[in-house]
């Protein structure tokens, strides 16, 4: 049990299905930032996990926004605890999923990175808008089933690529960006620990695997995070004044269909497309090493 | 008028079983509704749905308070919901479940009948035993108890309209036809020997839930409305269908499983992982984490 801490600031009794992932997200991140946190959602499943009126089952203060405004509503408080003269300490959390960050919410997000207001701002990642019912978003990666990219007759899951959110926080200059899974509790709550100490805007992307609308086992959910990290579909890395470090890379690598091959969402993809697929993540993967590699010897060499 | 109540799980079938139920109804020349109820809940919540059907026009819209004939699809949920609420003491009741009708002493005077939906499904391949897709098979059932839709017209329906399946489902209410067992005369009982979960702690008076003075732990204001704990008001181990038993002697107590839990519901004692039924879920992530398989889980139904 080391290195995870005991305290629970996410309470049981919350609507999260069975075998969420976006529920191991909020207990390890709270875990982390302690009890001096301000946590703010917009329309996302955490809208609504955390229970109705009056219902809560998070120990931190919650303010529920707009689902376009989380990173605006993370400013407002920064500015709020500034004015009222607030101990600085305090962790100002925008909580969101992957269309309140990377779709929806994508421009708040942006203005209040490029202010360089002192905030983290987090993508749990769930790579569809769950909450309404499993429409596609800029973050369901390619050859995914959702209702708004359906498979039956007409052959019409998603054509496109993943967004890469963390390529776009980066060119934002961000102090820091970093991606973490919930298979790997230790190292998320380090990650989470490091942002808490740095000034300035941070970004985390969580990889939230969501049984219901991915269309696996709930049992499987921490099994499905460690498969995404051993394929290499979801890589680990970090990104601190534009230099990469890769923190955690698979000793033993797998194929990317060991990992497709446990979620409904993927069943029908026939064997071209999933080498399509290999051959993006086998890029992108290279892209990242190589990134790492030239940020770290030489672009930044002299520092 | 006949006044129908399904309870089911998110994701059981329950609305869709309300639906078909309808459609069998109106294609014998009645006027019908279909509607559920439900609020925030996911998957495996309790969920109710409902039909009403008349040889008149239905002109009342309202909720369904007195049901004549209730369908129970799940019964590990008679622990959670009251099921019998309202029920006519000339009603019906259809339950899901392996056991006699004399068995399942529910408190109503209505007549009880059983089916044993849940194997019939997974003998047609619909659903696996854990999760099996009952709503097709119990309306064969309800067919057969209350002769309020004929079988073939419930046939037609599910072959045209099931959402998957069709012939799987159509053969699965055929059968439950058959299978039904009652009817058993229910007795309502003077009072009734369990409490419902439910209704087993102190719900804090408004008063209660207004925010303190937080100067225990930090400057930031708590949150403006109310500050409850979930944990006195959602008791989410009625979800539940399957749950983990955790073997004493084999748990090492290494933490892997209160660190992987969702819901924050096992814990590590002194003899071991403990956990908290008035919250798991039974996702299985314990039982598939646990690195020396100490934890199995098993039909909820066992444990009702």
């Amino acid at each position: 049990m080391a290195k995870i801490p005991e305290e629970e600031l996410m309470n049981s009794g919350h609507n999260a299905c069975p075998g969420c992932g976006a529920a191991h997200a909020m207990r390890y991140m709270l875990k982390a930032l302690g009890k001096d946190t301000t946590v703010n959602i917009p329309a996302c499943c955490w809208a609504v996990i955390p229970g109705v009126y009056p219902s809560k089952n998070l120990e931190v203060p919650l303010l529920y926004t707009a689902f376009e405004t989380t990173g605006a509503s993370s400013s407002g408080i920064r500015a709020a605890l500034d004015a009222k003269d607030i101990d600085a300490d305090i962790n100002v959390v925008g909580f969101a999923g992957d269309g309140g960050t990377a779709d929806i919410g994508i421009q708040a997000l942006s203005g209040a990175v490029e202010r360089g207001t002192d905030t983290i701002q987090v993508m749990y990642d769930n790579e569809a808008y769950m909450n309404t019912g499993i429409q596609r978003s800029g973050s369901t990666p390619q050859g995914a089933w959702t209702t708004t990219t359906p498979v039956g007759s007409e052959k019409a899951w998603k054509k496109q690529p993943k967004k890469d959110m963390m390529d776009i926080m980066e060119s934002h200059n961000i102090p820091y960006a970093a991606t973490v899974n919930i298979a790997y509790p230790q190292s998320f709550i380090e990650k989470f620990k490091k942002a808490a100490e740095i000034n300035g805007p941070k970004f985390i992307h969580i990889y939230a695997p969501c049984p219901t609308g991915w269309r696996s086992k709930p049992s499987k959910t921490i099994e499905i995070g460690e498969l995404a990290f051993k394929s290499k579909v979801f890589p680990l890395y970090e990104i601190e004044n534009g230099v990469y470090n890769v923190y955690k890379k698979p000793k033993e690598e797998i194929p990317v269909k060991d990992y497709l091959r446990t979620q409904g969402r993927f069943r029908h993809l026939p064997e071209e497309e999933v080498e399509k697929i290999q051959k993006n993540v086998d890029r992108y993967w290279d892209k990242l090493l190589k990134k790492e590699k030239f940020t770290q010897e030489e672009l930044y060499k002299e520092e | 008028m006949i006044e129908v109540r399904f309870h089911g799980r998110g994701g059981q079938g329950s609305v869709v079983a309300s639906e078909l139920l309808a459609r069998a109804a109106f294609e014998e020349g009645k006027d019908v509704q279909a509607f559920p109820m439900f609020g925030v809940e996911r998957r495996g919540a309790p969920v109710t749905a409902f039909t009403r059907i008349d040889d008149k026009k239905v002109r009342d819209h309202s909720k369904i308070h007195t049901p004549d004939i209730v369908i129970v699809l799940d019964t590990a949920l008679m622990e959670a919901v009251d099921v019998t609420e309202g029920l006519k003491d000339d009603g019906q009741m259809v339950i899901n479940t392996g056991k006699e009708p004399s068995e399942m002493k529910v408190n109503t005077n209505a007549d009880v009948y059983t089916v044993d939906a849940s194997d019939i499904a997974v003998q047609h391949g619909l659903g696996t035993e854990v999760a099996p897709i009952v709503n097709t098979a119990i309306l064969g059932a309800v067919s057969s108890a209350t002769g309020m839709v004929e079988e073939e017209s419930l046939i037609d329906v599910i072959l045209e309209h099931a959402p998957a399946k069709n012939k799987a489902n159509a053969e699965a209410a055929k059968q439950a036809y058959e299978e039904l067992q009652g009817p058993y005369p229910g007795e309502k009982l003077e009072s009734p020997e369990r409490t419902l979960l439910s209704e087993q702690t102190d719900i804090p008076k408004s008063e209660d839930l207004l925010c303190e003075d937080p100067e225990d732990h930090t400057d930031l204001p708590r949150t403006p409305i109310a500050d409850c704990n979930s944990e006195y008001l959602n008791k989410t181990g009625s979800w539940r269908t399957v749950r983990p038993i955790v073997d004493l002697d084999t748990c090492i107590s290494c933490g892997e499983c209160w660190k992987y839990c969702p819901d924050v519901a096992i814990f590590v004692e002194e003899e071991g992982a403990v956990v908290d039924f008035d919250f798991c879920k039974g996702c299985g992530i314990c039982a598939e984490i646990c690195p020396v398989d100490a934890i199995d889980m098993e039909k909820e139904e066992k444990y009702v």
